[in-house]
């Protein structure tokens, strides 16, 4: 295995994948590994290992309350606060967590296991159940009660508050594999099996295509305006405009940063500047500025990046990958 | 990193599935095995690497209408590589009421799973005593054989020897290509099983379908599922046989469950080796052909209602 050339910054290679990365409230972060454990970093001091699953983890989130949430393939939900052991909130032996999702705004968590959508709210667990896997979940932005999922042949909006009510669905024919809200919570965008996404007008349910892309579209990064979202599948970051009532109806799309072999896996949005970065399956990390053509790497040669995460403050990138190689780097 | 085997393992309910993965996880092989089940109770092992799943089979929205893929295997795959570490190779157990194609196709479609596995085998076991009758109710027992790369005859010891001929003729019928094992309680060495590189084009170096003899060769199973062997001596136009089989498995891919082919392209001296699953067809050019060698083309369809006639038609058009 030939070492990535890295510039700019501090390097750990762990023994198994990073699968998801976070920064907690508090400005700690953690990479979440397939080993089950948790690396948790703070300021200059090596990452701290804390035990958390028994096999991979395969979902992460910053808690409402601080610490960090997972999901793992041992059918656990877990809290995670530095400092003291992880706490279980939920277990199904058998069925895998392969989502997380929280509101800052409401502080409700919830999950996903097989069919069915859990949201947690102090000890009350209350379940969604649905036809399909529940495969992607999503808090609105704006007051966080209210939970998109998605599934085949479409999404679910379900209010947090009660399971009796029959979900508002937004139908659309296929896989569809993960969710996201604009911020303004205006629009929800899906991405599908077969690499393109799929967005719904939330007002009226109007259907938007986005496709073209030569692979799946792993990640979606909204600017930090909501006006735009960029995301892999290509071997360029691909963004398209949401600004005005109709969003990327009718309008192309931009191509931003390098034309490459790999194509991009993961794109990242900065906290507080018009700064774009972008990991890819041969290994290379760059930060491009949006409307600048002009892109700066900051990693060459790696294996598959997996995740890109930008600390609060906006001063650094954690980056991660598929063997195990992990990256803290300046920002720009 | 190299690609994980999987191995499929299907066969109708009570043929001897959950035997055979009891014993692939139990005994001791020196291989470690992640093993995808859907009725998990059945399994009386707790052990990390056992997954249970619900088989969920989707359309893809791609213009091909047999397209069908299994989407709880594309995020199952996905989830077990990120413990790559812990195992050696993967086993997919089918419900007994499964039809193959989607489990199959979903290796062929889904570029994250085709970049991460490889297909080694689909492994049908048969029970000897009930498959007949099976096979006259069910044509998701026709189709496990007719997919099959290798068959396991098991409960041999529950039949006669006249009873185990007939049974293998009529498995013959179905499927002339699947090397059959004859086992009791799925008792085989595990390397027969696992490890058999079915779908590698470069381990397909020969092509020895079992044809019934002469008068019982026109005896098609009631199913109306037959396989079709064609043959040339003559050297063949690269690009008309490659027109020809991409038009054929379009139109008539719905009932064409497998084909296999080693072909003689003139001018070539690698043989052209290809596999199709439906639609899904992969080919490319293998190993040369050795000097002292017959060079000749073989083709074997496994299919629903084929025209024999007119399948061969097609092929000699395309002699070069």
């Amino acid at each position: 295995m030939s070492e990535p050339r890295l510039t700019n910054g501090r390097s750990w290679r762990f023994d198994a994948p990073v699968v998801a990365c976070a920064y907690d409230i508090n400005g700690i972060g953690a990479f979440a590994l397939g080993d089950g454990t948790l690396r948790v970093f703070a300021a200059d001091q090596p990452p701290k290992t804390i035990n958390v699953h028994r096999g991979a983890i395969l979902a992460l989130s910053a808690h409402p309350e601080g610490g960090f949430l997972t999901g793992g393939d041992d059918g656990r939900l877990v809290h995670t606060s530095v400092g003291e052991p992880p706490r279980e909130i939920y277990v199904h032996k058998s069925r895998w967590i392969e989502n997380v999702a929280v509101s800052s705004e409401s502080g409700l968590i919830a999950c996903t296991s097989g069919k069915t959508a859990i949201i947690f709210q102090g000890d009350q667990a209350t379940e969604f159940t649905h036809a399909t896997t529940a495969t992607g979940i999503a808090f609105d932005p704006n007051k966080g009660r209210r939970l998109a999922v998605s599934h085949y042949n479409g999404a679910s909006l379900w209010w947090a508050k009660s399971a009796t009510h029959e979900p508002r669905v937004l139908g659309w024919k296929g896989s569809h594999l993960s969710i996201s809200w604009s911020p303004d919570g205006r629009f929800l965008i899906s991405s599908m099996q077969e690499n393109a996404l799929h967005g719904w007008r939330v007002e009226d349910a109007a259907d938007m295509r986005m496709s073209g892309y030569p692979a799946k579209v792993k990640s979606l990064a909204w600017d930090r305006r909501g006006r735009a979202l960029f995301t892999s599948g290509s071997s360029r970051v691909v963004g398209w405009t949401f600004t005005g009532r109709n969003g990327p109806m009718g309008r192309e799309p931009v191509e931003i940063g390098p034309d490459r072999d790999g194509i991009v896996q993961v794109v990242a949005a900065h906290p507080e500047l018009d700064l774009i970065a972008a990991g890819t399956s041969d290994g290379a990390v760059w930060f491009e500025w949006i409307g600048e053509p002009g892109a700066n790497f900051a990693m060459l040669n790696g294996a598959k990046i997996t995740t890109l995460n930008f600390s609060p403050d906006g001063a650094h990138l954690a980056i991660g990958s598929e063997d195990g190689f992990a990256a803290l780097v300046q920002a720009a | 990193m190299s690609q994980v085997p999987v191995t499929v393992l299907t066969g109708y309910l009570g043929a001897g599935k959950t035997t055979l993965l009891n014993r692939i996880l139990t005994e001791n092989h020196g291989k470690r095995y992640a093993v995808i089940v859907n009725e998990f109770g059945e399994i009386g092992i707790d052990n990390d690497l056992v997954v249970d799943t619900d088989e969920e089979v989707f359309e893809m929205n791609n213009g091909c209408i047999c397209c069908t893929v299994r989407g709880d295997l594309i995020r199952i795959l996905g989830g077990l590589m990120k413990r790559r570490e812990k195992f050696d190779a993967i086993l997919i157990e089918t419900t007994g009421l499964a039809d193959p194609s989607p489990v199959v196709q979903t290796f062929f479609v889904d570029e994250d799973v085709k970049e991460k596995t490889r297909l080694d085998s689909i492994t049908t076991v048969v029970d000897a005593k009930h498959i007949a009758q099976r096979l006259r109710e069910s044509n998701e027992a026709v189709e496990q054989i007719a997919f099959a790369d290798q068959i396991l005859l098991n409960k041999t010891d529950l039949v006669t020897a006249e009873e185990l001929a007939n049974v293998e003729k009529i498995i013959r019928s179905l499927n002339p290509l699947a090397p059959i094992h004859r086992t009791e309680r799925c008792s085989i060495e595990l390397d027969k099983v696992l490890g058999r590189k079915a779908f590698d084009l470069a381990h397909a170096l020969e092509l020895k379908p079992h044809l019934l003899d002469g008068d019982e060769h026109d005896h098609e199973h009631e199913s109306g599922i037959v396989s079709v062997s064609l043959s040339s001596a003559m050297p063949l136009d690269g690009d008309k046989v490659t027109a020809w089989l991409r038009s054929l498995l379009t139109e008539r891919g719905q009932n064409i469950l497998r084909t296999k082919g080693i072909l003689d392209v003139k001018n070539r001296d690698e043989r052209l080796v290809f596999q199709a699953v439906h639609m899904v067809m992969e080919g490319d050019f293998q190993s040369a052909w050795k000097p002292d060698e017959k060079r000749y083309s073989r083709i074997v369809f496994i299919g629903r209602d084929l025209d024999e006639a007119e399948l061969q038609r097609g092929f000699s058009a395309c002699v070069a």
